[in-house]
Parts: structure tokens; sequence; C-alpha cells
């Protein structure tokens, strides 16, 4: 999925009253299958870049384009199906339903959009095995470990076949065997044409070659001067 | 499957605030338990009402009883008779064969363990029973006959009450049910002769005697007072300190028994009746007898039917009184519940934001309130349901008694029908709210926290 930025600005109004601008008029011309990593410390707006792309945030200015689709003309109800159909988010912590077990969280964007059969049980299964959670399906997901949710997280956007892949801090707070797994499994995700955005501010990325780098903090892309 | 997964993460929530969703559930059915208990109680006494205003056309009475009174007394054996009529207006009505088809006169008086001892006729007995489940084998002919005025009746639910069989004999005791000032007239001994089929009525909460038993019982009675006032008079003339305690003693006497023994002129001696229930051959033969008995000088007549419409109408606006106190209660309760929702809802924005980033609209985020207020609302509902006519069954036998009629646990009234209507709708509206709430909520912030 194409992924077009023009000109798009998104600002907060901060405790004091001032307004603070954390996007300011970027562009980007993003190709499917691209890997885009997002640079910056906490705070300068690598998340929210991440809530435009998804269209939970819509800019205040400028105009974004996924394949085409302006999605701040789509109705809500539309923009939320568009997301649960094309965009997977992954997040640094909090990314299962508690109240649900690891295989209905693995299947829960199916569920959702109406597309589960029962086929997808055992394919959900197989994405699970290869994560190291074989014999997990039903346990609920408050009994897992830290590493064990994310990659939870990362076997339901394998399991979505996203057009785009939204990976929040992925690794932040995983051991590093968790933390390699969801790396490999982002990195094959995009090896099979899914464009992947990851923002993080630690190394566990670095020594990938992305397709694009931006740094919030110094506000340009690494290939500007 | 969707609903299912939206269900399923209701019933978590649920469970995971316990104690908040059982406080809730028990809440809504102690409200309702409430609503139901009354709304039975009262619907039994509106149809017991209703069934004997038709039963018992007119009633004669004293002049200066209320109508109310005078049913009350006659008919549910609740409230105490005033005044007394002599016998000759019932041998009056008895031969009146233009109005009426029969007439029967009624002595209450006495009671025996707070049930109340109705002095009448075999064909009063006749009329208002179903039959014998057990009679004295021994007596041809009446039951209740001049023969021998110590035979009695006892309705069902107080032959059971009082323990009595047929053949165990008891002696009453002056003064209405509940009095104070109770006489034990233990010379005269009642023998039970039959025990009455059960008819679901008042009627089942009485002792029927021949109301001569009742004259003889205070002419006796009369006679042993008429005596001890002589004895007082001749001990006045003496100056000694124990006739002046003694003294002291009868004017406390009298003063505490003066409206319950009818002294003198309100004694339920020979000739006299406290009322006459009269069969009519139609309903405008009651109309006229009502207005002859009503304008003649020391009596009074009852159109039992109007009493008890008046009855009903009061008892309907208890019934609305009773109704929307207790629809507030559960209004109250409901307006409980939604706050420990709202509560809910903040311990869960995490997930509410989560399903939202993942394609899950406001709508159905916001209708999971819309189904756990139900959940809540219907099990609290369902509980009140069972527990109400539980409660009720277990204390039938007592209101039965103390109201004299017959209470149907398991009959659902109008007042709770009204009552699941309206928890139905108010617990949907306040869900509303928490729907708006959630709709209204800044998700994105959420996952902007995360």
């Amino acid at each position: 999925m194409d992924i077009v930025l023009n000109n798009v600005s998104v600002s907060y109004k901060g405790t004091d009253g001032k307004e603070n601008r954390v996007i300011e008029d970027m562009n980007l011309n993003l190709k499917k299958g691209s890997l885009f990593y997002l640079k910056g410390g906490s705070g300068s707006g690598k998340s929210t870049f991440l809530n435009v792309v998804s269209g939970l945030i819509l800019p205040q200015k400028g105009k974004m384009t996924l394949d085409g689709t302006d999605i701040s003309t789509l109705s809500e109800h539309k923009r939320d199906l568009f997301r649960a159909k094309n965009i997977g988010y992954i997040f640094q912590t909090f990314n299962l339903l508690a109240p649900l077990n690891v295989l209905e969280n693995v299947c829960f964007p199916a569920i959702i959009t109406g597309k589960h059969t029962a086929s997808d049980n055992s394919r959900a299964k197989e994405i699970l095995d290869e994560l190291g959670l074989k014999g997990y399906y039903a346990k609920p997901v408050y009994h897992l470990s830290v590493g064990q949710r994310q990659r939870v997280a990362v076997a339901r956007v394998l399991f979505s076949d996203y057009s785009v892949v939204l990976a929040d801090e992925p690794t932040a707070s995983l051991d590093k065997i968790s933390a390699s797994i969801v790396k490999e499994s982002l990195l094959k995700l995009n090896k099979n044409g899914t464009t992947v955005i990851i923002a993080s501010h630690d190394s566990t990325f670095d020594s990938h070659k992305a397709d694009v780098v931006y740094d919030f903090e110094k506000r340009r892309f690494e290939d500007e001067i | 499957m969707r609903f299912k997964l939206i269900l399923k993460s209701v019933f978590h929530y649920m469970k995971h605030r316990k104690f908040a969703v059982a406080v809730s559930v028990v809440s809504i059915a102690l409200a309702f338990t409430f609503l139901s208990f009354t709304g039975s109680v009262l619907f039994a006494f509106a149809h017991s009402a209703s069934d004997n205003g038709i039963k018992y056309p007119l009633i004669i009475g004293a002049e200066g009883t209320s109508d109310t009174q005078l049913v009350m007394s006659t008919v549910f054996h609740l409230d105490k008779p005033h005044g007394l009529i002599t016998d000759d207006v019932y041998k009056e009505i008895l031969a009146d064969k233009k109005h009426v088809i029969d007439a029967y006169p009624i002595a209450v008086a006495d009671n025996y363990k707070s049930i109340q001892l109705i002095g009448t006729n075999q064909q009063f007995v006749d009329w208002i029973g179903k039959g014998y489940v057990a009679k004295d084998s021994s007596v041809k002919g009446d039951l209740l006959s001049d023969d021998d005025i110590h035979r009695v009746v006892v309705g069902y639910e107080a032959a059971e009450r009082a323990s009595l069989a047929v053949g165990d004999t008891f002696s009453g005791s002056h003064g209405m049910v509940g009095s104070a000032h109770a006489h034990h007239h233990a010379n005269f001994k009642y023998k039970v002769a039959g025990i009455l089929a059960k008819v679901n009525g008042p009627e089942d909460y009485a002792i029927y005697s021949n109301y001569k038993a009742v004259w003889a019982v205070h002419d006796n009675m009369h006679h042993e007072h008429s005596e001890h006032h002589d004895e007082h008079a001749e001990a006045k003339t003496e100056p000694h300190d124990e006739t002046a305690e003694h003294h002291n003693e009868h004017a406390e006497h009298h003063a505490e028994g003066e409206e319950e023994h009818h002294h003198e002129k309100g004694m339920l001696t020979s000739g006299k009746l406290t009322a006459i229930v009269v069969r009519t051959v139609n309903p405008i033969a009651t109309v006229e007898m009502e207005s002859i008995y009503s304008a003649r000088e020391g009596t009074t007549a009852v159109n039992t039917s109007k009493t008890v419409r008046r009855l009903i109408e009061y008892m309907n606006t208890a019934e609305k009184a009773v109704g929307i106190f207790s629809y507030a209660v559960l209004v109250i309760v409901l307006l409980m519940i939604s706050v420990t929702i709202m509560m809910g809802i903040n311990e869960r924005k995490r997930d509410l934001a989560l399903m939202r980033s993942l394609g899950v609209g406001r709508t159905a985020i916001s209708s999971m309130v819309v189904i756990e207020t139900f959940i809540i609302t219907a099990l609290g509902l369902l509980l009140g349901i069972v527990v109400g006519p539980l409660l009720l069954l277990y204390f039938k036998p007592a209101l039965d008694a103390a109201m004299t009629v017959n209470i149907e646990p398991f009959i659902i009234t109008n007042i709770e029908i009204m009552g699941i209507i309206v928890t139905l709708i108010a617990s949907q509206i306040l869900a509303l709210i928490g729907m708006i709430r959630i709709y209204s909520m800044n998700l994105v912030e959420e996952i902007a926290k995360n």
C-alpha cells in the first residue's frame, strides 16, 4: 500500500494552553512494501505519526492518502472498517484484549470484519506455533509474560495479512529472545510485501537498513542534509 | 461470532467486578420483591373483596355503623361491629318474600384463639360452604340447630390454625379478635361438629355457632355482671380500706371493658344481633331494601358490592402509591448500577481503545454497556421474580390468616408487569447515558498514552 503525505501538520494544545506542533508540514511518498523507520525519543511525535497513518487521528492541515484513498474524507464507520481491513497495529504494551484467549485475540480482526472461517483457527495456530506459543491457544492472555503477549500481537498482525503494519516501540520492554522473534517476524512481513512502519528509540532495528528513516527529534529524513 | 466475542467481553468485565455486579443484581431483586410482595397482597385483597361483594348482596346493621365497618366485620371478620339490632328486624326481613330469597342472622362478639366465633344458623353455613371435610356422624339433621346450641362448624383454615377436630370442645373468649380486655366464657363449652371444606375466602378463617349460643353465653355473662354490681353496691356501704381498693379495681374494670363488653345497652344478649346478611331476589330489591333500612331508625343497610367497589378504589389508590414508590426505588437502584458501570468503563478504557484501533466501531463498543446493563437488570428481575413468590409462599399462611384472604403467590400482577417494563426501560435509558459517554470518549488519547 502506497502512503502519501502532503504538508501534513498535527498539533496539540499543551497544559499551558499553547499550541504544540508535533508534526509540521511533513511530506512523504512511501511505496508499497517499504520499511519505514521512525527515530526519536519519547514524546517526539512518532506515535502521533502512526495514529495519523492509521486514521485514529486526522491531520489538522495537509492531506494523507493510502493507495489513493484520503481517509479523512471517509465516515468514521468506514474509517474503522478500512483500518480493520488494511492496517495492523502493534503497541509497546496492552496489545491484547483481556477478555479473550490467545487464539481469539489473534483471530479478532477477522471476526470483527465478519471474515472469520473455520480454517482460520488452524492457520492462526500454525502462526502461534512458529512464534513459540504452541499449546497456548486457549490460555487467557493475562496469564502470559510480557514477551509472550507481544508475540501474540505479532501473530495477530501476521494472521491478518494487512497491507500496512504499524509497530510502536514493539521491542521496548522485551527480553532478548522475544525482541529477536518480534523483529524477525516484522522484517519477514516486510520481505513478503507488507509496508512496515516501526517507531523505536532503542537499537534493536539499527542493524537493519530501512528504506526510509525519519528522525522526529531533528524533524528530518536521514538522507537529508 | 462477533456478537459472541462482544458478549464474552461483557461477561469478562462483569466477572472482574463480581461484587459490584452481585450487589446490583441483589438490589434489583430486592426492590422487585418488595413490589411483587405488596402487589400480590393488594391484588388478593381486592380480588377477595370483589368476590365477596357479589356473594353478600346486602347487609343490615345497627344505625351509626359505617358501611366499611359493617362489611369488614361481617364479610372479612376484620373490624368490630358497632351497635346491635333486634331479631325482630331479622324476622321482618325473612317475611319479606317480595325482596328476599333468604336472610341470615349474624351475632359476633367472641373469639377462640383469635379466630372469630360467628353466631348464625345452618342455612348460612350451607350457603357459604362447599360441604364438609369432617362431620360428626352421630348428629342427625342440622349441625347448628336449637337441639344443641353447643355445636359449632369450623372453617378449614381455622381448624388447622386452632388444631380443632370433630369432637373437640373449647370455650370462647368475650371481646373481639385482638382485644386486650378478653373475658373467658369457661362455663360454656362449644363442641366441634363439623369442619368445612376449603372455600378460599374469609369463611375459611371463622368458627360458626348457633346464634342462640352467643345469646346464651352473654345472657349468662349479663347475669354474672348484674350480681357483681349488686355485691359492689353492698360493699360500698362498708367503711373499709379493702372496699376502697375493690371500688377502684371495679372502676378500672368498667373503664377498660366498656367498649368491648357493650355494657348493659350494648350486650349481645337474647333477641339481639350484630348484622343480618340478606340475599335479595334481584339488584332492584337490593337497592329498595337498602333505602328502606337506611332510612329506618335503629338500622343501616349496606349494599355490599357498592362498598366493595369503593374499597377496591382505595386499594387501587394504595396500589398506585405502592407502585410509584417501588418504581422510584427501582430507578434509584438502577442509578446506582449506572454509576458502578460508569466506573467500570474507566477501568476498561485501554481495552476499548485497542478495540477501536483494531477496527471495532464506536457503536459496537458502546453497545457493550447496553448489553451489560441489560444482563444485570434481567438477572435482578429474574431473581426478584423467583424470590418474590417464594417469600410470599413462606409468609402466605400468616398473611392469609391476618387478612382473611387467599394470596396466590404465583400470579403475576399488573403492578409487577409494570415493574418489569419500567425497570427495563429505565435501565436502557441509563445505559444510553453510558453509551454516550463511551461514544464521546477520546480513545485515541488512551492509545497515545500507551
